[in-house]
């Protein structure tokens, strides 16, 4: 992660700086003022990709942190005006979507992720649903972190690749999961802490398990029918959501949920059932 | 950023994954998939075979057969017998 200095973007004699993240096979260039760019690369920094080499992506922060664009060479792909507060969430979120875009051969999920006794189990829901508190849940029960909001498998393999980010504990977050797991907070900007575990994945695991987070209901963790878990999927931000790979992320889904189990959870406190969920992601283990 | 090039599907109207009992359909031109449980898979499998085109479809299996009609699943082939759309199981 290097961090350069570069001539005044504007009148007011803000400085800019760059800063180049090489994360697996992809790189991020990102460019922005001196004080922001930190925050930016030490939520991304742990990202990585492998298994294709998408092209390099700039993103680049205004002096006044008010708006951000992203491009391919010369070519910008977006635009985003950015919160005063909140700005590294909304940042994060769209290179994170970016990089989800450029993907050719892996499929994304908008999901999380754990692993345990290699087990790699992918948490998928709706934003709030409590995705990331049952992440957190799961690591302090003794399972390994593999993803927090982007979630790559290998249809090819059939196996999850572990993507580092964070987990973004907003307030609401931090009370379902109660205590966070061990490790440290990276940042924290606009009432969110990016809170970094300890124990973490960095090799791919089977993914053997797909949970399904729904929002209220009767509390308890449930078996799904694959076919069920597919048309679930179909509902969420996912490489199904891409006009363009549809045909060939159908065949990858379907590849990938034919050897795994598929759960869904129920309640108002998802992150209170992740014994349960590791029970049987362990009842599987022990299965095979 | 968007994406929206055409799917081109020349020779299929449907994608089909068969999970356990259940079949999942993706229809190519509308970008949708449709789950068919057990018994709808069963009724879908049966569309077109001779077994199928001699008999007279039951209650049942006559509204799983519209619902499946519905879904562009199956068509109606000289007025009574159905046959499924054209599909490339993957």
């Amino acid at each position: 992660m290097d961090l350069t200095p570069v001539p005044p973007l504007d009148a007011g004699g803000r400085k800019a700086a760059k800063m180049r993240l090489a994360l697996g096979s992809w790189t991020l260039h990102l460019a922005g003022p001196p004080s922001a760019l930190p925050a930016v690369g030490a939520v991304l920094s742990g990202l990585r990709v492998d298994g294709e080499a998408p092209p390099a992506v700039t993103i680049a922060l205004s002096s006044d942190l008010r708006s951000a664009t992203g491009a391919i060479g010369t070519r910008t792909l977006w635009t985003l005006a950015l919160p005063p507060s909140g700005w590294l969430g909304a940042v994060v979120g769209q290179a994170v979507a970016t990089l989800a875009n450029v993907l050719t051969r892996l499929l994304f999920i908008h999901a999380g992720a754990v692993a345990a006794d290699g087990r790699g189990c992918v948490i998928v829901g709706e934003s709030g649903a409590g995705k990331t508190s049952l992440v957190a849940s799961l690591t302090r029960a003794g399972a390994t972190s593999m993803a927090d909001d982007l979630v790559l498998l290998d249809p090819e393999h059939g196996t999850i690749l572990p993507v580092i980010i964070p987990l973004g504990v907003k307030a609401w977050t931090a009370r379902a999961a109660g205590t966070l797991p061990a490790g440290r907070e990276v940042a924290c900007e606009g009432g969110t802490r990016y809170w970094l575990p300890d124990a973490r994945a960095h090799t791919p695991a089977r993914a053997a398990a797909f949970v399904f987070v729904g929002r209220g209901g009767l509390p308890g963790v449930r078996p799904l029918t694959r076919g069920q878990a597919l048309l679930a999927l179909a509902q969420h931000t996912s490489s199904l959501s891409r006009r363009h790979r549809l045909e060939e992320a159908f065949s990858g889904f379907a590849r990938v949920l034919a050897a795994a189990q598929c759960l869904t959870i129920g309640g108002r406190r998802p992150a209170a059932l992740a014994p349960s969920v590791l029970r049987y992601l362990r009842a599987g283990a022990a299965a095979r | 950023m968007t994406a929206s090039n055409p799917v081109h599907a020349p020779d299929a109207a449907f994608l089909a994954a068969a999970l356990d009992d259940e079949i999942v359909l993706l229809d190519l031109a509308r970008g949708q998939l449709v789950l068919l449980d057990r018994a709808a898979a069963r009724v879908w499998r049966a569309c077109g075979t001779p077994e199928a085109a001699g008999t007279r479809p039951e209650r049942r299996t006559m509204g799983i057969l519209r619902r499946l009609a519905r879904a562009g699943a199956v068509v109606r082939h000289d007025g009574h017998r159905w046959v499924q759309a054209r599909v490339r199981w993957i």
